[in-house]
């Protein structure tokens, strides 16, 4: 019976799900302070989307759980064990890379192969864990071909099964799906999250496209210029940003933020007088509304006056870009509403679904418009 | 109108008439120049020395008799001599060209994927260590495989205590006084008849060498990177090797290494080893290294992703440095001239035998030796001639 544990154990069979946690991670390079302070904990088979412009160190965090780069200070924890200063072997983590990562050299078989040739898996046991990945990612014809002679969402399925091949602990993909031409991608985003909702693996997915952050993550964590700035589910981060920087991040087209400010419980937008449910100094503000939030109405009706700078048909929707005197903003409408260069028209808003964020600082304000 | 119609192609990607008429002129010719000496060679090897020495003569049966009395000397009378040679170049330059791929792949390797910062003193020390090794093998008669291993266990242990330990300014002073009053001491005692007679102004030098690589020790900071080694590697060719062919003929007397394989071997090992470094460095950093970490996180250690990985991706540029080097190895004359004498004479050395104090310049034996000789580098060069121009510019091109 122990023979039979200690078995299982080297071929990873009893791999629990574990979570992980990063407590305070800080990575510089030079000047640079590319990570700071960075706090993420992701649960037992969660799948966590780091997302980011480029830059913004999402892709040094994820290269510090996996152990590609060292740790300034902080801790990271996979499980209850310490691994921050591990290396990369003993952390039991996969990888995909965005560019796959795949050896030329070697068929997509040995490829499949190669983390379990590593650990002295052999024979049988060996071949079946391969045809198991590889079936898993519907590559199993494929097994004597080389890389160079598969296409792009090929490719990309072998690195997955390369991944999973040897069930690891946490699993990290680097923008996996950007080499991929945007109808595979949409395909290939939608079997990820199916084979990581079947196999349960705990994830964490950098990427800079919001949209799959939207698709796949339970949760998504949103970084700029190192610093975390939200982490929740998709529909929270949309619904209730909790600064200009989220605001504007998701959703496309992003939020229209219009320039406006505050005195007491008035707020002055475009020379628009609004009622707040609250008291709130002097400031400078940002007035946020999403263009699926605010509709076009007759010159006399809305709230905005403003001329329409172009129109852009995307099939399901309009969107209208106006210029309001010296501001902009975009609008989403149906996709049979019809309008000319520089029709003078207004804009008006449902009010519950506006944000307000202090113009310096960025962050939210809770007040909300009553009128 | 004619005359340019006939510098045109006719089609795209076509050469036209008058280019490939010029092209192949000039292509005889230079196949001329080229061909020729080779041809002269073959039947020199088939002459006797009357065809040889009062006129020139240029074709068989017609100017001249061919005779295989050349043959007969090289291949017969001299037949021990020849053999031993021959076996001698393939000895040698096999051991020397598998020796430095193997230390160049590894150093080109190391130095393209992980970052070097050793103190510019440690190294110092290491080669001040090193000479006095050398100074007591070649004095006293100490076996110098029993030198070096001394040497470098001196090194590591001072280099350590001097490493770990705190030392201050003023005892760090007192220490290089101290050495020093010795070396005074020693190189005086030779002069007032004191006990040590002729071996004190050895033992003066020696602690001298060892004050001076710890002083730098002590008191010199700088540090270099992998730029700074990889040039000193290359700057090794720079160097012409007669520069060196003396101090290097100096050190293998005294430890009396002199006319042996292993001398011969560890020398042209050392002195092609830039050129595999040099080579197979560009070729691996052509190497994604994303395959490394991939490998990395899937559990591979760095020799074996080195092995696995990184050996077979530059197989080409492997199998064109290896000709390369056994070429250049083979065919090495200037070394061999000062390092061997009789046991571990190679084939230029033969060929350059033929050049004698008595009966002149044996023209036809040396034809016959130097075919011998590049028969087997032709052979290698017409069936491996694809490989090795693609290895070369596969490096080149990506690199």
């Amino acid at each position: 019976m122990e023979q039979l544990k200690d078995e299982m154990d080297k071929i990873g069979l009893t791999s629990n799900l574990k979570k992980l946690s990063l407590i305070n991670l800080n990575k510089s390079f030079g000047d640079n302070h590319v990570v700071k302070d960075l706090s993420l904990k992701v649960d037992q088979g969660e799948f966590v989307v780091l997302l980011g412009p480029s830059g913004c160190g999402k892709t040094t965090a994820l290269r510090m759980i996996a152990g590609l780069e060292s740790v300034d200070s902080g801790e990271i924890e996979i499980g209850d064990s310490v691994v921050t200063h591990q290396l990369p072997k003993y952390r039991n983590i996969s990888m995909v890379f965005q560019s796959y990562a795949l050896y030329p050299h070697k068929t997509v078989g040995e490829n499949i192969a190669f983390p379990l040739k590593v650990r002295g898996i052999k024979g049988n046991e060996r071949d079946k864990s391969i045809l198991e990945a590889a079936k898993q990612v519907h590559m199993e014809g494929y097994l004597n071909r080389y890389p160079r002679q598969l296409s792009g969402g090929q490719r990309q399925r072998v690195a997955l099964a390369r991944a999973i091949v040897r069930q690891p602990d946490v699993f990290l993909m680097d923008e996996p799906l950007s080499n991929l031409d945007a109808k595979l991608r949409v395909h290939m985003r939608t079997e990820l999250k199916r084979m990581q909702h079947e196999m349960g693996i705990t994830t964490v997915y950098v990427t800079h496209d919001q949209v799959e952050a939207m698709t796949l993550a339970n949760r998504v964590a949103i970084m700029n210029e190192g610093i975390l700035q939200q982490i929740a589910p998709p529909k929270e981060i949309y619904n209730n940003p909790k600064n200009v920087f989220v605001a504007g991040f998701m959703g496309s087209p992003g939020m229209n933020l219009i320039r406006g400010s505050t005195n007491n419980s008035k707020m002055i937008v475009l020379g628009k007088e609004f009622k707040l449910n609250e008291n709130i100094e002097n400031h400078d503000i940002l007035l946020g509304i999403r263009p699926e939030h605010a509709s076009i109405t007759e010159k006399n009706k809305g709230f905005f006056k403003g001329k329409v700078f172009t129109t852009e048909q995307a099939g399901d929707h309009t969107l209208i870009n106006l210029n309001l005197s010296d501001q902009s903003m975009i609008v989403k409408m149906p996709s049979d509403y019809q309008t000319d260069f520089d029709t003078e028209l207004a804009v008006t808003f449902s009010m519950e679904n506006t944000y307000l964020f202090y113009k310096d600082s960025g962050e939210r304000i809770e007040a909300k418009i009553i009128h | 109108m004619q005359l340019s119609k006939l510098f045109e192609p006719n089609k795209i990607g076509e050469t036209s008439t008058g280019g490939k008429i010029v092209s192949y002129f000039f292509l005889f010719i230079w196949s001329i120049i080229v061909i020729f000496p080779i041809y002269w060679l073959f039947i020199t090897a088939f002459k006797l020395p009357g065809d040889v020495k009062f006129h020139p003569t240029y074709l068989p049966w017609v100017d001249f008799t061919p005779s295989l009395h050349a043959w007969e000397n090289i291949l017969l009378g001299d037949s021990e001599d020849t053999y031993h040679s021959y076996i001698n170049s393939i000895i040698i330059s096999f051991f020397s060209t598998i020796l430095s791929v193997i230390v160049g792949s590894l150093a080109a390797y190391a130095l393209a994927r992980i970052k070097y910062n050793p103190k510019f003193s440690t190294i110092f020390l290491f080669v001040v260590i090193m000479a006095s090794a050398f100074i007591v093998v070649g004095n006293y008669a100490i076996d110098w495989s029993l030198g070096t291993i001394l040497g470098l266990s001196l090194f590591y242990l001072l280099w350590k205590t001097l490493q770990k330990r705190y030392i201050s300014n003023r005892s760090k002073l007192v220490i290089l006084m101290f050495l020093f009053l010795l070396t005074l001491f020693f190189g005086f005692s030779t002069n007032l008849n004191l006990f040590f007679e002729d071996n004190g102004k050895i033992m003066a030098s020696i602690i001298l060498l060892i004050t001076l690589g710890i002083g730098v020790f002590f008191f010199i900071q700088g540090k270099i990177g992998n730029a700074d080694i990889l040039f000193w590697v290359i700057s090794q060719r720079i160097l012409p090797p007669v520069v060196v062919v003396l101090p290097i003929y100096i050190m293998f007397q005294r430890i009396g290494l002199l006319d042996t394989h292993i001398a011969m071997i560890l020398t042209y090992a050392v002195v092609n080893l830039p050129i595999v470094v040099w080579l197979i460095h560009d070729f691996v950093l052509t190497i994604p290294i994303d395959l490394e970490e991939s490998a990395q996180l899937d559990g591979a250690s760095r020799f074996y992703i080195f092995w696995d990985i990184i050996l077979p991706l530059c197989k080409q540029g492997l199998a064109a440095t290896t000709l390369l080097i056994l070429i250049l190895s083979w065919n090495e004359y200037l070394l061999a001239t000062f390092l061997s004498t009789s046991k571990a004479q190679t084939l230029p050395i033969m060929v350059s035998a033929q050049i004698t104090q008595d009966r002149g310049i044996l023209w036809w034996n040396m034809c016959v030796v130097i075919i011998i000789m590049i028969i087997p580098v032709i052979t290698m060069a017409f069936f491996l001639q694809k490989f090795i121009t693609k290895g070369v510019l596969l490096g080149a091109v990506k690199g």
